[in-house]
């Protein structure tokens, strides 16, 4: 076997995620036009974009919260939300596609935290529920995690009774303590004050500096730029351009790209 | 119109009022209410889990059952239970013919109390538990349903001060609850007065401690997040207390 057929094999271990051709409809709107995209294990990636661009739509089709119309996702090596063990693939049943999910770790704009629970218990319910740890191991396992995200002194707090950037912290930490392999961010200061946002960010890129594969849908553009191994920028349900940050932020090779950065570069975001 | 001398008795009245009879009679009221809501809250919690599902078969099979359940007066199942099913070769006695039949009957009213409750829990906590890994029937279970429940207590609790009065149609089957047994007592005493004031104020009262069970749960239950926000609210004033007095 020749060597770069050995890279390429090494290369295809390595792949996180894998969309080919994919497409989702709503309506007449395409949220997704044949997107394809390859990212590989411990990678950061960034997804920039104008509103309305299909970053969310991208996010949520990774694990299944959407369905897909045409092409398909690889997580992993496994395909998503499709079954291929019979010759006709067909969509899997709840019970296989919730076990697909557990690797992936999700954290939403809106934050949704469990309205009765506390904290600690939101941290705390996937390991109960899903993975079935013992209560005394489960809590401790959230404990730490809550004080990873500097928020050891609100474990018994509900959610009213945090501000945004405490509740998303919190959102993290319960997304973490499922040990994920990959983590989708959608957007995940985009709820916030600006003076939490800062508080956010900072846990996400300690998450980033972990190694963990993440994808971040985002509108801060100077996080993007420091977090990130790659930024993809997306426009009408099309990734537009590829690179790394360096290069698309300073020298974006696309008109749209360029028009999009310079219009938010520009209303008083700094880079 | 004849106008009699007046025949109200105070001493049938107090002879009564607090007699085992009748405390017997408002005991099985209570218990005929909690066994009425309390099957009908487990029944009709399975069912609004059915109504609120993405498939339109069991939406569809939800909205006939709990169609033709509210479509039956309690009265009417009442019988049917009792009198209409033996022709079909099921006999039952006379409570279970009324637990069946306040359970069937409740079961469509809690069914539609806890769906309303369920569509009041924003989406985005079923998409939160889904990308924890939970599958549908667990995420219900563990995340929708407990604050379903929450936001459908004031409903909840109105329902069961209005089985507490709707039980007294029980008796017309013989079951001996409350009505049935002040009933029984004027037709032998021909106090039909002062006992019925006396099933009333018993009624009454039971309504009214109901009131205040409901307010204890509503504010033990019913927002957890806003109750316990008072307290934070609480405990700088305490801090400022303590630096002004060290």
């Amino acid at each position: 076997m020749s060597a770069s057929l050995l890279d390429q094999a090494r290369d295809k271990s390595r792949v996180a995620v894998e969309l080919r051709s994919v497409s989702r409809h709503f309506g007449d709107v395409a949220a997704l036009e044949r997107v394809d995209l390859e990212v590989l294990e411990s990678q950061v990636i960034a997804l920039i974009g104008p509103s309305g661009s299909g970053k969310s739509t991208l996010l949520r089709c990774i694990n299944n919260l959407e369905r897909v119309d045409e092409g398909s996702i690889h997580v992993f090596g496994e395909r998503v939300g499709i079954s291929e063990d019979s010759d006709r693939p067909r969509p899997l049943r709840d019970r296989a596609a919730a076990a697909q999910r557990i690797e992936i770790g999700m954290v939403f704009q809106n934050f949704n935290l469990f309205g009765h629970m506390t904290a600690l218990e939101n941290v705390m319910s996937g390991l109960v529920h899903v993975r079935h740890t013992g209560k005394d191991a489960a809590r401790a396992r959230a404990v730490e995690l809550l004080e990873r995200v500097g928020l050891g002194s609100k474990q018994r707090s509900y959610t009213l009774q945090l501000s945004g950037g405490q509740q998303q912290r919190v959102a993290i930490a319960r997304a973490l303590a499922m040990s994920p392999r990959l983590m989708l961010f959608d957007e995940p200061t985009s709820a916030l004050d600006p003076e939490t946002i800062v508080e956010v960010l900072d846990v996400i890129r300690t998450i980033a500096d972990g190694g963990m594969t993440l994808l971040i849908a985002t509108h801060e553009m100077g996080f993007a730029r420091g977090v990130s191994d790659e930024v993809v920028f997306m426009d009408a349900g099309r990734i537009v351009e590829r690179g790394l940050p360096q290069e698309l932020f300073l020298r974006p090779k696309t008109e749209r790209c360029q028009e999009f950065l310079s219009r938010v570069l520009h209303s008083g975001r700094e880079l | 119109m004849m106008v009699g001398a007046i025949i109200w008795s105070w001493q049938i009245f107090g002879q009564y009022l607090f007699s085992s009879e009748i405390l017997h009679g408002a005991w099985v009221t209570i218990w005929l209410t909690a066994s009425g809501i309390g099957l009908g809250t487990c029944i009709g919690a399975v069912l609004s889990v059915f109504g609120t599902s993405e498939k339109r078969l069991s939406r569809v099979l939800y909205q006939t059952y709990t169609g033709i359940v509210r479509g039956i007066p309690l009265l009417v199942t009442l019988v049917l239970v009792y009198d209409g099913l033996p022709e079909m070769g099921l006999t039952f006695g006379v409570v279970q013919s009324t637990l069946i039949a306040l359970a069937i009957n409740e079961s469509a009213y809690m069914a539609e109390i806890i769906r309303g409750g369920i569509l009041s829990v924003p989406h985005g906590q079923m998409e939160a538990a889904k990308a924890l890994g939970m599958h549908r029937t667990k995420a219900m279970r563990v995340i929708i349903l407990p604050q379903a429940i929450r936001a459908a207590i004031p409903a909840a609790g109105n329902e069961v001060n209005g089985l507490l009065k709707s039980t007294s149609l029980v008796s017309v089957i013989s079951m001996t609850e409350l009505f049935r047994v002040t009933q029984d007592i004027f037709a032998v005493n021909f106090h039909p007065l002062e006992l019925l004031t006396i099933a009333s104020l018993y009624y009454i009262t039971m309504g009214t401690a109901w009131r205040g069970i409901q307010s204890l749960l509503e504010r033990r239950f019913g927002a957890p997040t806003a109750s316990k926000s008072r307290m934070k609210i609480r405990r700088p004033t305490a801090q400022l207390v303590v630096t002004e007095s060290s």
